[in-house]
C-alpha cells in the first residue's frame, strides 16, 4: 500500500488583527486593502509562543487524532522560515516536546513556504521503503513582514502537522509530482528581519507559473480531469491567488473555496495550503480526490493526489479542535499589542 | 492598605514585609540571665506546595508549637505575647492560628469582635521589616523585651513568650517558648 | 531574579516539556515535580507516569509584581491546576484573569518559559490555558 496522511493537527493562535486597524496605523484605506488581498483578519502568536511551540501543540494533535504511538514515530520534519534559532533545530526540540524515541530521523527543511511539503514528500518516501513505520512531517511559521508594507497584512503565525505512515490511512498519496526553478520573487538574507519582494516576481512568474506548471504538470502525466477531484487546495498567500490558479486550471469556485482560510486567519506561510487541506480533511468523505498544491518562494510547487479513506469518519471524530473552531476562537488586539506579540518592539532584554 | 498597589491578588504592596536590613544578637549561657528558653522545635512540611490538601494551615508551624509548648509545659492560655513569621500578613494570622492563639479559620473574627491577639506587637515582618536572616534572632529579642518591659514595648501581661520563624511558605518552621 | 542553568534546565526537560510524573510503585503516589524516593513510603522504587493534558482549575492568583524574567508578560496568571491524580503549579496564558473561575476545563499548552537575552537559550515548558 502507498503512503498517506495517517493523521492531521492544526494549530491557530488565539490572537487576531483586524486589517482595519494596520491599515489605520500606516494611513492605508482598509476598503482598498480587504480587495486587494481578500484578508479581512490575520492570527499573531502569543508573546510566549514562536515556531516551535506552534509545532509542538500541532503534532501533538496530529498524534491525539490518530491515537498514534509517538514511540513508533520514525523521522519528523520541520518546514519553516521563522526558526527561533540560526542554528538549532526546531525538530530536536520536538523529540522531547513529543516525547518521541530517539531513534528519529529529524531536521529542519527551508524552502520558504514549500519546506513542510517537501517534508511530505520526503518521508512518504521513507515510509514507502519501508525505513520507517510513520514519520510527522510539520509546517510552521510565525512569518515576518515589515510594519507597514504588503506582507503586515498577511504574514501570520500558525502550524499544521501530518503523521505519514502505511497504516491506518486516512489520505492516501495516489501521485505527487514537483515543479521547481530559480524565481526571484522573495527572499530574506541572513540578518535582515524581514523579507524582500522582487519586483513584478510575485504573480506570473513565481506563484502562478509554479502552482499551475506543478497542478498541470501533474494532471496530464497521470491524466487526470478537474471532474476527478471534489476538492482542490493551493498555497494561499492572499485570498485571490488560490482561486485564480483555480480559474487558470479550471476549477470551480466551490471545489476551491473549502480550502481557503487565509481570509481569516493570514498567510500562515509553510502552514498555509496544509491548514487549507487539514480543513478539507475535516469535511471530506471516503472516495474524495483532492488536489493539493503548496508554494514556496525562489520558487517551487509540490502537487498531491490524495484519495480519501474510510478511516477519515474515525479521525473527524477525535476530540482535537478543528480548523473552524481555531478560527472561531480568537482574542482581537490592537497594533500595538500585535508589535508586543511579534517581539517587533526593540527592548533592551 | 486597601489603596496601595496590587501586587498578587488579593495581596496588596502594604500586605508585603518590606526587605530591611537588621541585625540582633542574643547572648546564650547556662547562668540564670534574663529569661530562659523553656521549650523549642524545628518542624518541616516535606509535602511541597502544589500537592497540599488545604492552603490555610501551616502544619510545620503547628507541629513546632505542639512540640515546644510540650516540652515547655506551657498551653496556648499561657502565652503573653508571640512573634511570627508574616513576611505576607496572611501569613501571620495563618501563624497565630498554627499557634494555637485563634482556632482555625478564627483569629481575624476574633479580632473583629473586639478580641485582643498578643502577636507581633513589634509590628512584625511586615511592619518592622523582614530583616531575612536575622529575623529570627530579632524576635527572640523583641520578645525578651516585651516580657521585661524595656522600651519601647510595655510589659506584657505574664511571663511566656514564644516566637516562631519560617523558611518558604510552610516549608519549615521553629518555634521557641521563651519565659521569665 | 536569574532563570535556572543551561544544565538544569536540560536535566529538568521531560518534565517542563511533557509533564512526566512519577509514580511510586509501592504505594501508588504520584509526584510532580517528580522525585527520587517516595515520600509518603520512602520506597525509591518509582516509575515515569504521564499526566494528562487536560484538568480542572483550583485555584489562580494575578502577579503584578513580578520576577526580573517576566517584566515583559505583567501581569502574570498563577494557577493550580488538578491533572489527574495531581495539581500543578503554572502559568497561565490566553485568558482575560477576570474570565477565570476555579472548577473550568483547562489544557496544558506548550510555551516559551525564559528566554535569556538576544543570545542564549529559550527555555520551553509547559503552562495552562483554558479549554475553548
Amino acid at each position: 500500500m502507498k503512503a498517506g496522511i495517517v493523521s492531521w493537527g492544526a494549530y491557530i493562535p488565539k490572537y487576531r488583527i483586524r486589517t482595519e486597524d494596520i491599515a489605520a496605523t500606516w494611513g492605508d484605506d482598509p476598503a482598498r486593502i480587504v480587495d486587494i488581498y481578500l484578508v479581512y483578519e490575520k492570527s499573531v502568536e502569543g508573546y510566549d509562543e514562536d515556531a516551535v511551540t506552534i509545532a509542538t501543540e500541532a503534532a501533538r494533535r496530529a498524534l491525539r487524532r490518530g491515537a498514534v504511538d509517538p514511540k513508533r514515530i520514525g523521522a519528523v520534519y520541520s518546514g519553516t522560515e521563522s526558526k527561533p534559532y540560526a542554528v538549532k533545530p526546531i525538530s530536536s526540540i520536538l523529540i522531547d516536546a513529543l516525547g518521541l524515541a530517539n531513534n528519529v530521523f529529524a531536521v529542519d527543511m527551508e524552502f520558504a513556504c514549500k519546506a513542510a511539503s517537501d517534508g511530505i514528500v520526503a518521508i512518504a518516501g521513507l515510509v514507502e521503503s519501508g525505513r520507517v513505520e510513520y514519520g510527522l512531517a510539520v509546517g510552521t511559521d510565525t512569518s515576518q513582514g515589515e510594519p507597514g508594507e504588503h506582507l503586515d497584512y498577511s504574514a501570520s503565525s500558525g502550524g499544521v502537522a501530518y503523521v505519514i505512515g502505511r497504516d491506518g490511512v486516512a489520505a492516501e498519496f495516489e501521485t505527487i509530482y514537483t515543479y521547481n526553478s530559480d524565481t526571484p520573487d522573495f527572499w530574506r538574507r541572513e540578518g535582515s528581519p524581514y523579507p524582500m519582494h522582487g519586483e513584478g516576481f510575485t504573480g506570473e512568474p513565481a506563484y502562478f507559473r509554479h502552482v499551475v506548471g506543478a497542478a498541470k504538470g501533474l494532471m496530464e502525466r497521470h491524466g487526470y480531469k478537474v471532474s476527478d477531484f471534489a476538492y482542490a487546495v493551493f498555497h494561499q498567500p492572499n485570498g485571490r491567488f488560490p482561486m485564480r490558479a483555480a480559474s487558470m486550471l479550471g476549477f470551480p469556485p466551490d471545489k476551491v473555496k473549502p480550502g481557503i482560510v487565509v481570509t481569516h486567519i493570514g498567510n500562515t506561510y509553510n502552514a498555509s495550503a496544509l491548514m487549507g487541506l487539514a480543513r478539507v480533511l475535516e469535511q471530506a468523505k471516503p472516495g474524495d480526490k483532492i488536489l493539493l498544491v503548496t508554494f514556496g518562494s525562489g520558487a517551487g510547487s509540490n502537487a498531491f493526489v490524495l484519495n480519501v479513506t474510510d478511516a477519515v469518519l474515525e479521525r473527524q471524530k477525535a476530540d482535537v479542535p478543528k480548523v473552524d473552531e481555531m478560527i472561531a476562537d480568537k482574542i482581537y488586539i490592537d497594533y500595538a499589542m500585535y508589535l508586543k506579540n511579534r517581539k517587533m518592539v526593540k527592548l533592551f532584554e | 492598605m486597601l489603596d496601595s498597589e496590587l501586587v498578587s491578588d488579593p495581596l496588596r504592596l502594604y500586605d508585603v514585609g518590606p526587605m530591611a536590613d537588621g541585625a540582633a544578637a542574643a547572648i546564650l549561657c547556662g547562668r540564670k540571665g534574663v529569661a530562659k528558653v523553656l521549650g523549642m522545635w524545628s518542624s518541616a512540611n516535606a509535602v511541597p506546595f502544589n500537592a497540599r490538601q488545604d492552603y490555610d494551615v501551616l502544619y510545620s508551624a503547628r507541629e513546632a508549637a505542639e512540640r515546644a509548648y510540650r516540652m515547655a509545659g506551657i498551653t496556648p492560655r499561657d502565652v503573653a505575647t508571640a512573634e511570627v513569621h508574616d513576611s505576607y500578613s496572611i501569613l501571620g494570622v495563618l501563624a497565630a492560628e498554627a499557634l494555637g492563639l485563634a482556632p482555625r479559620g478564627g483569629l481575624l473574627a476574633s479580632l473583629r469582635g473586639g478580641s485582643e491577639v498578643r502577636a507581633n506587637l513589634s509590628g512584625g515582618l511586615k511592619s518592622r521589616g523582614n530583616v531575612m536572616g536575622a529575623t529570627g534572632v530579632y524576635q527572640a529579642v523583641e520578645v525578651v523585651w516585651q516580657l521585661v518591659g524595656r522600651g519601647p514595648f510595655k510589659r506584657v501581661d505574664g511571663s511566656i513568650g514564644v516566637i516562631h520563624s519560617m523558611g518558604g511558605v510552610d516549608a519549615t518552621s521553629t518555634v521557641v517558648v521563651l519565659g521569665l | 531574579m536569574e532563570h535556572e542553568s543551561v544544565p538544569l534546565y536540560w536535566r529538568n526537560i521531560p518534565s517542563y516539556y511533557r509533564l512526566a510524573a512519577r509514580r511510586c510503585r509501592k504505594c501508588g503516589e504520584v509526584y510532580y515535580p517528580p522525585v527520587v524516593k517516595c515520600p509518603r513510603c520512602g520506597s525509591s522504587e518509582l516509575e515515569d507516569f504521564q499526566l494528562p493534558h487536560e484538568g480542572e482549575l483550583v485555584e489562580f492568583t494575578v502577579l503584578r509584581s513580578v520576577p526580573t524574567d517576566y517584566m515583559k508578560q505583567k501581569p502574570l496568571v498563577i494557577g493550580l491546576v488538578k491533572l489527574g491524580p495531581v495539581k500543578v503549579l503554572g502559568q497561565i496564558v490566553d485568558a482575560a484573569p477576570e474570565k477565570l473561575k476555579a472548577g473550568q476545563r483547562m489544557e496544558v499548552v506548550f510555551r516559551r518559559v525564559v528566554v535569556d537575552g538576544k543570545y542564549g537559550l529559550v527555555m520551553y515548558g509547559y503552562k495552562f490555558r483554558p479549554r475553548p
